[in-house]
């Protein structure tokens, strides 16, 4: 059987958007922006799929806050893009997100695109959801008994098998203080291809200039997404050639690649640690901040 | 799934079923032409020749569910000629050259459409990013670009 799911479900509350997760189990999924789940049709993945679930009607498009940035799931990453941009501060803070949204091939892709279902499909290989692991992001899960408030790296499981128990979803992602700024590199092999490496950083700066707290994220061709705390090496630090230097190589050895006919793991391993170095760079100049 | 959406200015009414996409519906039921595709949902490409706006923005319909359609509004290459008048930009791709096998040229307008309609203007790079989402294999882009431009100029977008 080919993908033949017999209904969409559209429900108008919550409740019913668990209830009708719950009761179909297996047999539903989740439908936001499609671009994954579309490509998908006639993979063979999806032809278990009895049952779409459209949780358009939930109210979930939404960018909002200042001191905690929240945005609902449903939120085409177009949206997302445009709210960052409108304010010069939010463009330092979330710039990682921006770079990121902007790094997709094309308008047609953002405007279609989720930001809940580029965090849902849980690969190292999505720019989106590498600048939102640099950003410290949340994942506010709702299901039958309320919600709960995970960290974003723990939500991202495993690839299209976000951790999710029966009758939840995503409902928002949360960003708490978003402060100092951040930046995204990748290095792809053409527009539309997956990142063979991408990075994204996120620093906040001290008075004197040195970096006061930093996370960098990690992903694009590694079986898993890497997230590095605070790196000894760049805390308390300018981020000079000397500091960048060593980020290139803690980011090199932090990785664990894939190893295909697109690159080979040595070559990954190489460009996750050129891409951190940008990354961090571009993050420190745009926070202010010169090395001079 | 009953659908009612605006196609080109008008109401249309069908059936569609939940894993059909919004471009089997367009070209195979209501007959659009001017939809194409390369298959792109398959092979995890985007050449944009399926590009159609959906309440103005554009989107690839071969990677849009159908029933997304219901009560929206859809503009196709079909829907830009007013009273037997092209638009601006169809003018343009003419008169720039910017044409040659055809294959990209509504998803190519289409995205410029949405861009001029945005408040863009004649700069390359916005016109670029415009229709990053849109690959010609014949004309080699610059003519396109020169036919936007024009275009611009022409509706005098842009300007603040
Ligand atoms: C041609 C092309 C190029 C692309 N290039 C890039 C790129 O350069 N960088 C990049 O980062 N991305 C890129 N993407 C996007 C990326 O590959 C995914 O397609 C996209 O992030 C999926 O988002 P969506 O909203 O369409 O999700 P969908 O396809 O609707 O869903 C994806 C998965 O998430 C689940 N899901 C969705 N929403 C929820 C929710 N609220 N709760 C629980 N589960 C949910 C679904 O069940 C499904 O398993 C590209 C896509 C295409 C088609
Ligand atoms: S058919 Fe190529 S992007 Fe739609
Ligand atoms: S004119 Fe042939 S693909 Fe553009």
């Amino acid at each position: 059987m080919p993908f033949r799911p017999s209904k969409v479900i559209l429900p108008a509350t919550r409740e019913e958007a668990s209830e009708s997760l719950e009761a179909l189990g297996g047999g539903a999924v989740i439908i936001a922006g499609g671009t994954m789940l579309f490509r998908l049709r006639d993979s063979g993945l999806l032809d278990h799929v009895e049952a779409l679930v459209d949780l358009s009607r939930l109210g979930l498009s939404y960018v909002r806050g200042d001191a905690v940035v929240a945005i609902g799931s449903y939120t085409p990453l177009s949206d997302v893009y445009r709210w960052i941009a409108s304010d010069p501060r939010r463009g330092r803070a979330l710039g990682a997100l921006a770079d990121a949204i902007m790094s997709m091939p094309g308008w047609q892709i953002r405007n279609m695109a989720t930001v809940g279902g580029s965090a849902s499909i849980g690969m190292p290989q999505s720019d989106i959801a590498t600048s939102l692991l640099a950003l410290g992001a949340r994942a506010r899960i709702s299901g039958p008994s309320g919600e709960r408030v995970v960290d974003l790296r723990d939500y991202m499981a495993a690839p299209l098998s976000p951790s999710l128990g029966s009758g939840e979803f995503l409902s928002e992602l949360v960003i708490e203080q978003p402060i100092g700024a951040s930046a995204h590199e990748k290095f792809v092999v053409s527009d539309i291809d997956h990142p063979i490496a991408s990075a994204s950083a996120h620093l906040a700066l001290a008075d004197d200039g040195s970096v006061a707290s930093a996370r960098i994220a990690l992903g694009g061709g590694l079986r898993r997404s890497v997230v590095l705390e605070s790196p000894r090496a760049l805390v308390g630090r300018v981020p000079d050639e000397g500091v960048l230097e060593e980020i290139q190589g803690l980011a090199r050895d932090s990785v664990d690649p894939l190893d295909d006919f697109v690159a080979s793991a040595e070559y990954r391993r190489h460009l996750a640690g050129v891409m951190a170095r940008r990354a961090v760079a571009r993050a420190y100049a745009r926070a202010g901040g010169s090395a001079r | 799934m009953k659908l009612r959406f605006t196609l080109n200015g008008s109401a249309v009414e069908l059936d569609a079923e939940p894993w059909e996409s919004l471009f089997d519906v367009l070209r195979n039921r209501l007959g659009i032409k001017s939809v194409k595709t390369a298959l792109c949902e398959g092979s995890c490409s985007a050449c944009g020749a399926c590009t159609v706006l959906l309440d103005g923005r554009p989107i690839y319909s071969v990677m849009t569910p159908a029933y997304r359609a219901d009560g929206r509004s859809i503009t196709t290459l079909e829907g830009l000629s007013r009273g037997g008048e092209l638009h601006p930009l169809q003018s343009a791709f003419i008169e720039a050259g910017a044409v040659q096998c055809g294959f990209c040229t509504p998803g190519m307008i289409l995205a410029a459409k949405a861009y001029l309609d945005g408040g863009g203007g004649p700069d390359e790079g916005g016109i670029r990013e415009a229709i990053r989402g849109n690959l010609c294999r014949c004309t080699g882009y610059v003519k396109i670009i020169e036919a936007i431009r024009r275009a611009a100029e022409a509706l005098g977008g842009g300007k603040p």
